[in-house]
């Protein structure tokens, strides 16, 4: 009965073979459980880009570990996140991600790069969207003209900014369900895929650049009709495409490798990796694919002074050979991490930079100059010319150290911010004590919602100097000068926080106002300083 | 199109791909043929209550969907599932266990249908010549091998061309978990359509050879 070696016994034994070509799981466990192992759960952008490939080799290196990307749409990736099954998320869906956050699945969320969508369409642009002034603009001609639009139709990142917009224009083709419009195309694929169709079909897509740019060469109908030749030179930045990096958290998700997340994360917001995802495809494809956009990125070591025509680059030794100054117990507050406790801060006093460029700025002809600090974000801390070579009646300097400047104006001239409520000019108005501190302590009425003001943090006598300047700004006697004990009156560039140089995420240099009590005039990342008049 | 063939061929990452898919797939199929052919033949050899609702259950698996075995499977290992404590997922060894689940009915349902082909009065000559249990069984089966191979051969080309379920277990992690049929997805995805036909090709080549090679085995079995 030798032949009775069946055909199935003949077969797995063939298969066999195969198998035998090398060892598999649960072997390869046991092998890999040595090496550390990183998951990385990734929108297919960073892969398909290349752009990983690009820098993980730095990073596998430097951990000893493997990194595995699971590269999927980003509904996906986030899913992964709840389920505990990635250890860290590098993704493009801000509120996604807040919702994320808000449920307590990450310890971290920091904003690690940005790109930004384009409108494509077929070159002949039937619906005339070269002509858009906003992408929202564009999407409207795009449903009147009732031309082909391609969606992505996966809840990817890119779809859900697509949604957002199509929101914004007060259309929603996606939402109508059974009348949803002939033209409106769901692919329900990726973007390398939708493009492709949309190629075919002469149809308008929304597309991140990265992958448009990488793809343009095959995709001969298709032509970019809104959203300028590069990530500056786009008109809207509603189209900006922000991904940030999150680390799950341990405690809710055991077995997630927090501690390698983080270290991963540190990395990834690090100079060099930054200035590595900068540098990406622009050796290749002749232009950035990402702007890289950490805190630690953006944190500079130089900063512009321009005053009275003049103007010059400190960098940060020029910066520390100035006097040193030393100011300490005060509090640090950050934008996005509250309060972190009270420090002494090194540092140039701000006064003294301007002087070593400017000397005639002290004069009193100058006296109506404001001194404006900009950091590399954009954020903008202002001082008028009193407060720094001059002097500044009680009532005017505790109106900026309790930070009503923040809504109501540097000179109380009344601010209208985007998107917020506008805050009433108050200089020269009278306003009634009694009733106007009963309305700021209670955070009722014009301050409903501002609940800050307790009386431990703004006193009566306080709130009536305050009153007081408002009314009479111009009538400060000499005997009204504020009076902050002069360790304190100071703005200063610091480098140094408790003797120790400042890292990139807090900013190498960073404006510490000792006069302020509130965090309004705090700033990292300080990278210009302006005097205008 | 031949320039990039030729590209992907000479790319030392696509002979790990390859090696990867051969294994995974080799695995799960010898561990599916083991477990699907004896209950493929047990079902189609006995008579017992029930026996038409069990083949139904096999035929209806022959029709499953491999992204939603994938799915059991993702929420099985998640490490929030069951066994997540194994730290299978996006692992080979997930596929494996995907690939064998899908190609389990296959094997079984045709197994069975194979054996059923017999001539029932084979067996009972067999029996008539003293021959114990088992080795009838061992001629039955070996009568029904053609229908063995064809079951054999359809669980390979299912779970060989397959991806949603890999891609699904597996993350189509470069250098661990990608095999063909996820590589040539994110070839397509990147627009890199000349090399995702390059490496169809090379995927329908092996899997021709594979099945010549069952077939030679078949033929000199008979
Ligand atoms: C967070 C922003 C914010 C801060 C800080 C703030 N205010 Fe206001 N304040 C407002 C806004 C907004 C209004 C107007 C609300 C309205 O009219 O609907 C307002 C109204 C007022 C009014 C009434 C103006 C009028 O004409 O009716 C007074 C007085 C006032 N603020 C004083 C102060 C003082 C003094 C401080 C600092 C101790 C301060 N505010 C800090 C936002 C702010």
């Amino acid at each position: 009965m030798m032949r009775t070696g069946t055909v199935v016994a003949c077969s797995a034994a063939a298969v066999l073979v195969a198998v035998a070509a090398g060892p598999i799981e649960p072997g390869r466990v046991a092998a890999s459980s040595q090496q550390k192992v990183l998951r990385l759960a990734t929108t297919t952008s960073t892969v398909d880009t290349g752009l990983l490939a690009d820098i993980l080799p730095d990073f596998q290196a430097r951990c000893g570990c493997r990194v595995d990307v699971v590269a999927v749409g980003t509904g996906q990736a986030i899913e992964l996140g709840k389920r505990g099954d990635a250890d860290v998320l590098l993704v493009h869906s801000p509120e996604q991600e807040a919702a994320f956050m808000k449920e307590g699945h990450g310890i971290r969320r920091d904003d690690v790069m940005y790109n930004d969508f384009v409108i494509v369409g077929p070159t002949g642009d039937p619906a005339g969207v070269a002509k858009a002034s906003s992408a929202r603009d564009a999407f409207r001609s795009i449903a009147r003209a009732a031309a082909a639009f391609a969606s992505r139709g996966d809840r990817s990142g890119t779809h859900t900014k697509e949604r957002a917009i199509w929101k914004s224009a007060g259309i929603d083709p996606a939402e109508e369900g059974p009348q949803r419009p002939s033209w409106y195309l769901s692919v329900g694929q990726g973007m390398g895929e939708t493009l492709a169709f949309a190629n075919e079909k002469q149809a308008y897509a929304l597309a991140d650049r990265a992958t448009w740019t990488s793809m343009q060469g095959r995709l001969p109908s298709l032509r970019r009709l809104f959203g300028g030749g590069s990530g500056d030179e786009n008109p809207d930045r509603d189209l900006r495409n922000q991904y940030s990096v999150i680390v799950i958290d341990q405690a809710r998700h055991p077995g997630v490798k927090a501690a390698l997340g983080l270290q991963f994360a540190d990395w990834l917001l690090s100079k060099p990796t930054q200035a590595r995802i900068a540098a990406f495809g622009r050796d290749s494809a002749g232009r950035s694919l990402f702007y890289a956009d950490s805190d630690e990125y953006k944190a500079t070591d130089r900063v512009r002074v321009e005053s009275g025509g003049r103007s010059r680059t400190f960098t940060l030794g020029e910066i520390a050979k100035l006097r040193s100054t030393t100011l300490s117990g005060v509090e640090y507050i950050g934008v996005k991490k509250g309060r972190l406790g009270r420090h002494a801060w090194t540092g140039v006093s701000l006064t003294d930079l301007l002087l070593a460029l400017d000397p005639g700025i002290a004069s009193k002809s100058r006296s109506t100059s404001t001194i404006e600090v900009v950091s590399s974000d954009g954020w903008t801390a202002s001082f008028t010319w009193h407060e720094l070579f001059g002097s500044v009646s009680r009532g005017e300097g505790l109106y900026r150290a309790k930070g009503c400047n923040e809504c109501h104006g540097l000179k109380a001239e009344g601010t209208r911010p985007e998107g917020k409520r506008p805050a009433p000019k108050l200089l020269g108005e009278t306003y009634p004590v009694g009733d106007t501190t009963a309305m700021i302590r209670s955070g009722t009425a014009q301050h409903e919602g501002i609940t800050a003001y307790t009386a431990d943090r703004l006193s009566d006598a306080d709130l009536a100097a305050i009153l007081g300047w408002l009314a009479r700004p111009n009538q400060a006697g000499t005997d009204d000068v504020f009076v902050v004990p002069p360790p304190r009156r100071i703005a200063m560039l610091a480098y140094e926080r408790d003797g120790r140089p400042m890292t990139g995420r807090d900013g190498l240099i960073q404006l510490v106002v000792g006069f302020d009590e509130f965090a309004s005039r705090y700033s990292h990342w300080v990278s210009e300083i302006r005097v205008r008049y | 199109m031949i320039d990039d063939s030729l590209r992907a061929l000479g790319d030392p990452a696509l002979l790990n791909i390859v090696f990867l898919t051969f294994r995974v797939t080799g695995l799960a199929l010898v561990i599916a043929t083991a477990i699907g052919v004896p209950v493929g033949a047990a079902v189609g050899l006995a008579r017992f209550p029930g026996k038409r609702l069990v083949t139904l259950i096999l035929y209806t698996g022959m029709g499953l969907p491999p992204v939603v075995v994938g799915l059991w499977v993702y929420m099985l290992l998640s490490r929030s599932g069951a066994l997540g404590s194994l730290a299978w997922l996006f692992t080979p060894a997930a596929m494996v266990l995907a690939q064998t689940i899908i190609a389990f009915p296959l094997v079984a349902a045709l197994t069975m249908s194979a054996v059923e082909g017999v001539d029932p009065e084979l067996r009972l000559q067999v029996r008539a010549l003293g021959a114990t249990r088992r080795q009838s069984s061992w001629i039955v089966l070996r009568e029904a091998r053609i229908g063995l191979t064809a079951a054999i051969v359809a669980a390979f080309g299912g779970i060989i061309s397959e991806v949603g379920a890999v891609m699904l277990v597996g993350g189509n992690i470069e250098g661990h978990t990608r095999v063909l049929t996820t590589a040539i997805v994110l070839s397509t995805r990147q627009g890199d359509f000349g090399l995702a036909m390059a490496l169809g090709t090379v995927l329908l080549l092996l899997a021709l050879g594979a099945n010549a090679f069952l077939l030679q085995l078949q033929g000199r079995a008979r």
